[in-house]
């Protein structure tokens, strides 16, 4: 950010015109001295090309100090105003020239604005734990606009509606499967950081944390003893250490994961106990997961967001017909939770926004929590 | 005579106002104050271009700003919008003139 002066000003006027340099400095500083006389004699100045100069009285009024919150007087002062003439604007203005002031739909939540513009970004991440790839873009964009703040109210509302319907199968599986003795698996770390994550983010989401976590480290508690009376291969050395390392031996399959996962901290103290129960709820989801296959991909092929979120479409769940003046976002929120349009937009292959006439039928698609990375 | 006096209206002064007036301090006829200013102008707007901001001594400081977008709610619709970003132009007035026109009145 360089900057002119009036020297540089008066340079410029001598190159194009017949003009000492003396005389170009001294027109350059009367033309402002102009306008600041006739400012302080309370006059508008319209400078055609530039723009208009205006001095404002300002009324005495009552304020409180920011600092000490005492309430202070404000003398009654003037002030200048420039507003820069229509074409000087736009000739600022030149580099955003091509934007407009969009008008936001109903529909539209701003996590679509912020798929549009991550998407590069999430093809790249695809190894990625999905809940993070989506979770972070969202918050990035919010924090680069302040004034967005409001947004991130809509915006937080769609995980927490996840988080209701996850669950489900997380509470009841650990206990199914309690008894069985395994070895320590990646899976534990896993979700233990993708919970610690949420958490973060989202206070709400801790009560149901705590609860699964209290839920994992029963069966894992269980399982834990059961492994040491047959002498399993956790005896071997500190528990604390070997999940990644047996993980990687044994099941190749997962190696990606934990890679992924070596990089990070696994400082997270309550790994010691978990990972047992974590093997078990995976064998149960890779079981289903073999069965859907086919199904949740063609959607997925359709639609980044149904790929990116946090849910297969496992099938119909049930129809309802819209009524007059419904709109398919509507529908969703009410159906599915807020954010959820896009897996009905895809489920019943509707463009986002598409008016719905008065008694068609929508179907809402039967979504089933994705079991992170498994098919990585 | 006096209450006509407080509500007579601000006096505008416009450009064709501003160039004759000049044009007698300056010594130049108008046609020629005219092109000087432009060419001013013309220099400063290339500054603006550019990025730069134009520091006038005893006058003030012409600068460019970049304004961030924003989503805006019209309150009696509840119809949200986004608002562009968009580059400002903006002027301060240098600090003895801004403490005269505080202290003055």
């Amino acid at each position: 950010m360089g900057k002119l002066t009036i020297q540089e000003i008066a340079k410029i006027l001598v190159e194009k015109n017949k003009l000492t340099p003396k005389e170009a400095s001294q027109f350059a500083v009367s033309m402002f001295e102009l306008i600041q006389q006739r400012l302080d004699s309370e006059e508008l100045v319209k400078i055609k090309g530039l723009g208009t100069f205006k001095m404002i009285r300002v009324e005495a009024r009552e304020s409180v100090s920011v600092r000490t919150g005492e309430r202070v007087m404000i003398d009654s002062h003037a002030k200048i105003t420039f507003t820069p003439d229509t074409m000087m604007k736009e000739l600022v203005n030149k580099p955003f020239s091509q934007f407009e002031t969009v008008v936001l739909n109903d529909g539209i939540e701003f996590e679509d604005l912020a798929d549009d513009l991550t998407e590069e970004e999430q093809m790249d991440q695809d190894q990625e734990n999905e809940e993070s790839t989506i979770a972070q873009p969202l918050l990035d964009v919010v924090d680069n606009h302040p004034a967005m703040e409001g947004e991130k109210e809509s915006v937080a509302e769609e995980p927490l509606q996840e988080e209701s319907l996850q669950e489900e199968p997380q509470t009841e599986k650990p206990q199914m499967k309690e008894p069985q003795p395994e070895e320590p698996q990646p899976e534990g770390v896993l979700s233990f950081y993708e919970e610690e994550e949420e958490s973060l983010s989202w206070k709400k989401t801790l009560a149901y944390a705590l609860l699964t976590l209290l839920l994992m480290a029963a069966s894992a508690y269980g399982g834990y003893w059961y492994g040491q009376r047959t002498a399993n291969a956790v005896s071997e050395g500190p528990v604390t250490e070997t999940p990644e390392v047996t993980a990687v031996d044994s099941i190749p399959d997962l190696t990606n994961d934990t890679i992924a996962i070596a990089e990070e901290p696994v400082a997270e103290q309550p790994t010691v106990e978990q990972p047992v129960a974590e093997q078990s709820k995976q064998e149960v989801r890779q079981e289903q997961k073999a069965e859907e296959e086919p199904f949740w991909k063609k959607y997925e092929a359709m639609d980044a967001r149904v790929r990116t979120g946090a849910y297969h479409i496992v099938g119909t769940d049930h129809e309802v017909k819209a009524r007059k003046g419904e709109t398919l976002s509507r529908i969703a929120r009410h159906e599915l939770g807020e954010g959820m349009s896009c897996y009905i937009e895809v489920y019943n292959d509707l463009k986002p926004n598409t008016p719905l006439q008065e008694g068609q039928i929508i179907k809402i698609p039967k979504l089933k929590w994705k079991k992170r990375r498994s098919n990585n | 005579m006096q209450k006509s006096l407080i509500y007579t209206q601000q006096h505008n002064m416009n450009n064709k106002e501003f160039i004759s007036e000049l044009a007698t301090r300056a010594g130049y006829d108008q046609k020629s104050t005219q092109k000087l200013v432009n060419n001013i102008i013309t220099a400063m707007s290339d500054a603006f271009v550019a990025d730069n901001s134009v520091i006038v001594p005893n006058f003030g400081v012409f600068e460019t700003k970049k304004k961030m977008e924003r989503v805006i709610v019209n309150p009696s619709t509840g119809q949200r919008m986004l608002v562009p970003p968009k580059l400002v132009l903006n002027f301060k007035p240098n600090q003895v003139w801004k403490e005269k026109l505080k202290g003055g009145r």
